[in-house]
């Protein structure tokens, strides 16, 4: 292995891993965001159907309980898994400095894991679900391909992994690899270990719990880590401390899902297991918290200049508020207001749009131009972008969760009927609504912004730049080796 | 009701346990070492020779000092439009 390269050198390994990864991560991008746009619709019409009841409530299927769960499926696995696929191999062939190897199982899996997306989301639209949280699509005719389509593009990750040309792993890759290993694995036992009564209960929260901690979060935590420094131009503030949090998120991790089922038939010493590891997950919170902002401190001028900052820093911030809101649901005294409320909606929001979204939106914007070599077309449309969804995120989060206290106070006081409970949330209701339609343009329209980009971006020039800077490097260096002669 | 608690249990712990053996496995492997080159190892050579707009003065002082001659980077070096 050789971890020393000379400039021109990186600068052919920079393009030979993009080069050789450019065709399948634009075809994630377009599937994910195709993905994102059809989600998005069924997610607003579930939010209006939350409170106009009678809104298209012919069609069966567009009734809530389909179009509900239909929504969840296509923005996890259609939207962020096809869009985190193209970082994710992206990323590995750049830290480890070399092509992407057996693209072509990546190509395959890409194609399974698609079709059985679709299947799965027909199926749901037309009435076929498994009725387990996060695992709603058909175990046959979704859930098999989605695990032949996961291994299959993981066998190209860990492939170009192996084929590593550098001695050191940066925490990105022990995070992308990770992920590979572990979602195969949660996502067969959430599947096809499915012990029968409670104990399903149990297993479908290992499993729901884990898809957001061990899939959705590692891999975008790995490009927070990348991105980060590599914009701002200096180091991780503490490179001890990334790895800590990704050993401890390793630890401690899966066994956070049983806190959803607090109150329910399940051995106390299962629930209490679960709500320390829940409390434990503060450590590898804070870790990667507090090694973000050192990072970044003294430079949040930056965030004006680079969207892929703006949105992966905000991204970054909303794992901590996400990870420790969760942390303290878990205790028993608020999971008693909290639960079976719009706050739970507002805390999954947080987690997959705040976080997850966010981070995958500014992982774009860097990846798409060293692609296609072409140039963002417009700065006003990334503004419009930004705050769209943005100002959408703020009102669905602080939205839901006002009106789930709201309706959570007065679910717990028994004099009152429960009827009061459903009226107070029912602003908070229309807000969220709102919110999601402000989400859905800032989408449309970043569609429309990557569809610009690539069929009729300006070329960027990147090539030619990179040959202007290299005679000037090579020229810097001559002049600093006969000055030292000069001095010697 | 017991074995299927022990079943839960063990699945619950399988994915931790699973960690801490990499987690060995890596640190006898030498994965760890070195942690300043392996936070370095993102950077090419030209990546932290980039002039930033937004650093302070004394900040573009301790890059120049640091890394040379600042260079010019590329349009939508930082993931934008121009």
């Amino acid at each position: 292995m050789n971890s020393t390269f000379s400039l021109p050198e990186l600068r052919q390994v920079a393009q030979r891993a993009d080069a050789s990864v450019s065709r399948f991560t634009l075809a994630t991008f377009w599937i994910a965001l195709s993905w994102l746009i059809f989600g998005s619709v069924l997610g607003d019409l579930a939010s209006f159907k939350m409170h106009l009841p009678d809104l298209l409530a012919s069609p069966s299927w567009l009734t809530f309980g389909r179009i509900r769960p239909a929504h969840l499926n296509a923005m996890i696995y259609g939207w962020a898994s096809n869009a985190m696929f193209g970082v994710a191999l992206w990323l590995m062939a750049r830290l480890v400095r070399t092509t992407a190897r057996w693209v072509t199982s990546a190509w395959i899996g890409l194609v399974i894991w698609n079709l059985g997306v679709l299947a799965g989301v027909l199926g749901l639209l037309a009435g076929i679900s498994d009725g387990m949280e996060w695992l709603e699509m058909n175990q046959y005719f979704a859930d098999i391909p989605l695990l032949i389509g996961a291994s299959f593009i993981g066998i190209s990750v860990w492939r170009t992994l192996q084929a590593r040309t550098v001695d050191h792993l940066y925490v990105s890759v022990w995070y992308v690899a990770a992920s590979f290993l572990w979602f195969p694995f949660i996502f067969f036992i959430g599947n096809f270990v499915s012990p029968t009564g409670v104990e399903n209960a149990a297993v479908n929260w290992f499993y729901a719990h884990n898809a957001l901690g061990l899939w959705l979060t590692t891999i975008n935590l790995g490009s927070i880590y990348y991105f980060i420094p590599k914009i701002l131009g200096r180091s991780i503030y503490s490179y001890w401390l990334s790895l800590l949090g990704f050993w401890a998120l390793a630890f401690f991790y899966s066994l956070n899902g049983m806190h959803h089922l607090i109150g329910g038939p399940l051995p106390s010493w299962m629930i209490t297991t679960s709500i320390v590891a829940s409390i434990m997950m503060v450590v590898p919170v804070l870790s990667v918290a507090v090694n973000h902002h050192m990072t970044i401190v003294g430079r949040f001028a930056a965030l004006r200049y680079s969207p892929t900052l703006s949105f992966v820093v905000l991204g970054a911030m909303a794992y901590t508020g996400v990870s420790l809101q969760g942390a303290m649901q878990a205790l028993v005294q608020v999971n008693r207001v909290t639960h079976f409320t719009q706050w739970t909606v507002g805390h999954a929001h947080m987690g997959v749009y705040s976080f997850v979204t966010f981070v995958l939106f500014g992982s774009m914007y860097y990846i798409v131009p060293r692609l296609t070599n072409r140039e963002w077309p417009s700065a006003l449309m990334i503004r419009w972008h930004f705050w769209l969804v943005l100002v959408g995120m703020f009102l669905y989060v602080f939205g839901l969760a006002i009106g789930g206290v709201a309706q959570g106070l007065s679910l717990n006081a028994t004099a009152r009927p429960f009827s009061e409970s459903v009226l107070v949330t029912i602003p908070w209701l229309w807000v969220r609504s709102l919110a999601a339609l402000l989400l859905t343009a800032g989408h449309g329209l970043f569609f429309y912004h990557f569809y610009l980009l690539v069929k009729r971006g300006q070329p960027v020039g990147f090539a030619s730049v990179w040959h202007e800077i290299v005679p000037t490097v090579v020229n810097v260096r001559k002049r600093t080796l006969s000055s030292q002669k000069e001095v010697t | 009701m017991l074995a299927a608690n022990l079943f839960l249990a063990g699945l619950v712990l399988s994915a931790g346990l699973f960690g801490l053996i990499v987690f060995f496995v890596a640190l006898f492997k030498g994965l760890f070492d070195h942690p300043n080159e392996q936070a370095n190892s993102i950077f090419d050579e030209h990546d932290r020779r980039f002039w930033r707009a937004w650093e302070t003065a004394n900040q573009q002082a301790e890059r120049r000092n640091e890394f040379g001659i600042p260079l010019n980077p590329p349009p939508g070096e930082w993931g934008g439009a121009r």
